[in-house]
C-alpha cells in the first residue's frame, strides 16, 4: 500500500476512534462527578 | 423522558453506531482493496474516498450549528437544546474539518509535492476551522447562560458564511485545487469508484450522527453540572455572608481615622 494512502486513512480512522473514545471518558466523568456531588 | 421513549433512543444509538461501524469497515474495504488505481493519479486516488466525504460531514455539522443557532435566536423556537446542539455539532464539525485539512496536505504531498500552498481552497478551508475554533472558544467563557448562547448563535452564523465560499472558491479563483467531481452534469469517475465515493458520503454523514448524539449527551451533562456549581457556590457565598460579623459604623469610622 502507498504510503501516503496509508496515512490517510490511519489519521482519519484515528483521528475518529481518539475522538470517539474522549467523548466516551468524558461522560463517564461527568456521570461520576455528578453522582458523587449528589 | 418516559422509560419507553428512553430505550427507544438508546436502541436508535446503539443502531445508528452499529451501521456507522459496520460502513466504515466496508468502505475502507472498498476504498484500499477493491477499487483500481487511477490511471493518472495511481494509487493516490484512494484517498478521494475519504477526503472529500470528511470535508462534506465538516459541511453538515457547520450547517446544523448554524440552523440550530437561528433556532435559538428566533424568539418563537427559543430552547436551551437548540444551543447544546449547536455547541456539539461545532465540536464534532472542527474534528472532520481538521481530518479535511490533514487528508488534503497529505494528498496535496502526493499530487503537488507540499503539504500546504495558500490557494484559495485550502485557506477559506483554514479560516473555517479558526472561525469554529473561535466559537468554541466563545462558548467557554463564563457568564449569563442565555447571553453567553445568543453571542454564540451569532458567531455561528456569521462563520457559517465561510462554508459557500469553501465550496464556490474552485470556480471563483484560479486554484491548485480540483474542480467538483460529482456536482456536474458529467461527473469524472464512474462504476465503483462511484459508487464507493457516494457510499463514504453516506458512512461519514452516519459517523458524524453517532457522534453528534455522543457528543449532545456529554453537553447536556457538562450545561446541567454548571448550573449545580453555580447554585453551590450562591449557596456558599451567602452562607459566608450570613455568618460573618456585620462592621459597625464606629468600627468604620475607626478603620479611617
Amino acid at each position: 500500500m502507498n504510503g501516503y494512502v496509508f496515512w490517510g486513512y490511519a489519521i482519519t480512522l484515528g483521528g475518529i476512534a481518539f475522538y470517539t473514545v474522549r467523548v466516551a471518558l468524558m461522560t463517564r466523568h461527568m456521570k461520576k462527578r455528578m453522582a458523587r456531588d449528589k | 423522558m418516559s422509560q419507553t421513549t428512553g430505550s427507544l433512543a438508546k436502541s436508535l444509538t446503539v443502531a445508528v453506531s452499529a451501521a456507522a461501524v459496520a460502513l466504515l469497515g466496508i468502505t475502507v474495504w472498498l476504498g484500499l482493496f477493491v477499487t483500481d488505481p487511477d490511471s493518472v493519479q495511481g494509487e493516490y486516488v484512494r484517498l478521494i474516498y475519504i477526503h472529500p466525504a470528511v470535508a462534506w460531514t465538516s459541511y453538515v455539522a457547520f450547517g446544523v450549528t448554524a440552523a440550530a443557532s437561528a433556532l435559538y435566536l428566533w424568539p418563537k423556537s427559543r430552547r436551551r437544546f437548540w444551543d447544546l446542539l449547536a455547541g456539539a455539532s461545532a465540536e464534532v464539525g472542527l474534528m472532520f474539518c481538521g481530518l479535511t485539512l490533514i487528508t488534503g496536505a497529505i494528498w496535496g504531498k502526493a499530487s503537488w509535492g507540499v503539504w500546504w500552498t495558500w490557494d484559495a481552497r485550502l485557506t477559506t478551508t483554514a479560516l473555517l476551522y479558526v472561525l469554529f475554533l473561535g466559537y468554541l472558544a466563545l462558548r467557554r467563557m463564563p457568564g449569563d447562560t442565555h447571553a453567553r448562547a445568543r453571542r454564540s448563535a451569532i458567531a455561528a452564523l456569521v462563520a457559517v458564511i465561510d462554508i459557500p465560499v469553501v465550496h464556490l472558491s474552485v470556480e471563483w479563483w484560479r486554484t491548485l485545487h480540483q474542480g467538483p467531481t460529482l456536482v456536474r452534469t458529467n461527473p469524472t469517475i464512474h462504476g465503483l469508484q462511484l459508487t464507493t465515493m457516494l457510499l463514504s458520503f453516506l458512512t461519514f454523514t452516519l459517523v458524524y450522527v453517532a457522534l453528534l448524539i455522543q457528543r449532545y449527551r456529554l453537553e447536556r451533562l457538562e450545561s446541567s453540572q454548571e448550573v449545580d456549581d453555580l447554585a453551590a457556590a450562591v449557596a456558599e457565598r451567602r452562607s459566608t455572608i450570613s455568618t460573618s460579623p456585620r462592621k459597625t459604623d464606629s468600627s468604620i469610622l475607626g478603620a479611617t481615622q
